[in-house]
């Protein structure tokens, strides 16, 4: 190779050379603070869809079932419970206080609160072994929570069964007390609203806790006829 | 470059001419935009008071629910520009406190139509209900106007200045932010330093200087605009954790700008690399004949 072709050679390989250093000084000292620093990356870019607010809002898919309220088939008191999407309409509340038959919501968002009652996702659905809680917004579907009395029946019709409460004790409590929210070793439905009184202590809760008398699981096979 | 020695401390030294030269890209940049005035700017040309507004709007669209006060009572009360003047003062409060390296001061100013429309709603309330006006009255009235500030403050604070300050974030920025200036200047003294270097190094070929400085331009500017071409094509900043319009806006607008005007910077480098290169093989060309003259015609 002469001295012409080994220069050139020289100023075309050099741009790689230096480019392929610089790569692995910068990888090099990158090593220790690459954790720390990825850490707080996937903390604030962790929306992997890259959804706008706009669409934020959208992501929550509200599902309307129709909910069944004739079933005339076999029943029995034990069976499979169903368990909802976020944001999907499982359930119909009905009381005589209330007057009208509530959609129940799995989750809660201001979009779900203006469609029905919504149920906390870390209760367990309607039938199920523990608590049960669902609430509502006072100006709308649970105005009349405050008429409901000890002894009154509630029920709660899901798309796999009817399940009835009894009201045992009305309750009053703050926001921030988890008392009467909080998972139970027995098996109740707590339905809860804000307290209708604009003068008096916003964060006031007002509800009731029933008591489960009795599960009616829609079965395809034996069982009791249902009535 | 045919002594191994000269090659050697010339690649050396390209290599923190590389790495100083986007340090000095990336700090030229900071400085220049990380300012009040171009937050400023940039929340006017983003019309972020506008998705403030918004924002609280359907927050109390969503309290009435639980409060019983209709949304009216409050944003009757709350004007666009009075919104707008909050979160340029939210800015400023921001920019003082890295500025100065205190603590953010977050105000809001005193709306007077505000709070009498929430004392007139009560009045007429407590009228309707037959509520006596005693101390508990007073103290609800007072608390629901601390409230209306307080939401009025937290939702103008578009770079939640107060919550990086409860985690300690801002103190640290603070620091940061303080030395950027002497921070520039010497990561530009650097730059000059390895030029210098360059020189003495090639000191018995000085033009070679001109093919390190490009090759070092060339590789710093691919090496800075690649992966913010990345970040720009893939719209990397939208998968910002806050959803909430108004911060999402004011970060990922101002995440977007300095990562287009580094982008600039570093396609500029790259074009000086290139004019440097080209310089320095025409040069070098005519060096090596420098003694061939033309023939006189």
């Amino acid at each position: 190779m002469d001295k012409k072709a080994k220069n050139r050679l020289i100023h075309i390989t050099t741009p790689f050379i230096l480019a392929l250093i610089c790569g692995s000084v910068t990888a090099g000292a990158m090593i220790k603070p690459y954790d720390k620093i990825s850490m707080y990356m996937n903390l604030a870019f962790m929306d992997e869809l890259k959804s706008s607010p706009e669409d934020a809002d959208s992501g929550l898919e509200i599902k309307d079932n129709d909910i069944i309220t004739d079933f005339s088939g076999l029943t029995s008191s034990k069976g499979e419970l169903i368990y909802p999407s976020f944001g999907e309409m499982y359930a119909m509340l009905d009381s005589k206080a209330l007057e009208t038959s509530v959609p129940v919501y799995w989750g809660s968002s201001s979009a779900l609160f203006d469609r029905g009652a919504c149920q906390s996702t870390g209760s367990v659905v309607a039938g199920g072994e523990g608590n049960t809680v669902i609430s509502a917004h006072v100006d709308t579907f649970f105005a009349s929570l405050d008429k409901m009395k000890e002894g009154e029946k509630v029920t709660l019709q899901t798309n796999y069964g009817e399940f009835t409460y009894v009201v045992k004790e009305t309750i009053k409590f703050n926001k921030k007390d988890g008392k009467y929210v909080s998972p139970t070793d027995d098996d109740r439905l707590t339905l809860y609203t804000c307290k209708k009184d604009i003068l008096g202590n916003m964060d006031e809760r007002i509800g009731v806790v029933c008591e489960l008398k009795e599960r009616k699981f829609y079965n395809s096979g034996e069982g009791e006829k249902h009535e | 470059m045919n002594k191994l020695s000269t090659y050697l401390g010339s690649l050396a030294v390209s290599v923190f001419l590389v790495l100083t030269i986007i340090a000095a890209s990336a700090a030229l940049l900071l400085d220049i935009n990380v300012t009040r005035d171009k937050a400023l700017q940039l929340a006017e040309r983003e019309m972020i008071s506008e998705k403030v507004y918004s924002e609280i709007e359907k927050y109390y669209t969503d309290k009435y629910g639980s409060s019983g006060i209709p949304v009216s009572v409050y944003m009757d009360g709350i004007s666009r520009e009075y919104i707008n003047d909050c979160v340029k003062n939210n800015i400023s409060a921001a920019f003082n406190a890295l500025e100065k390296g205190s603590g953010v001061d977050i105000t809001v100013a005193k709306n007077d139509k505000l709070e009498n429309n929430i004392k007139v709603f009560f009045n007429n309330y407590a009228e309707k209900e037959g509520y006596i006006k005693d101390e508990k009255y007073d103290k609800k009235v007072g608390e629901t106007i601390t409230l209306a500030y307080k939401t009025i403050k937290t939702h103008s604070d578009v770079y939640k200045a107060a919550a990086l300050q409860e985690h300690k974030v801002l103190g640290k920025i603070s620091k940061l932010y303080g030395k950027r200036m002497s921070l520039t200047i010497g990561i530009i003294a650097a730059n000059l330093i390895m030029i210098i270097l360059l020189l003495i190094i090639n000191r018995k070929k000085k033009v070679t200087v001109l093919y390190w400085m490009g090759i070092s331009a060339i590789i710093a500017g691919i090496s800075g605009a690649v992966p913010s071409l990345v970040l720009l094509g893939t719209r990397f900043y939208d998968s910002f954790s806050i959803k909430q319009p108004s911060v999402f806006t004011a970060y990922t607008s101002a995440m977007y700008k300095l990562t287009e005007a580094f982008t600039a910077v570093c396609i500029a480098c790259i074009v000086v690399g290139i004019i440097l290169a080209v310089v320095y093989t025409i040069t070098y060309d005519k060096s090596k004949h420098q003694d061939v003259k033309p023939t006189e015609l």
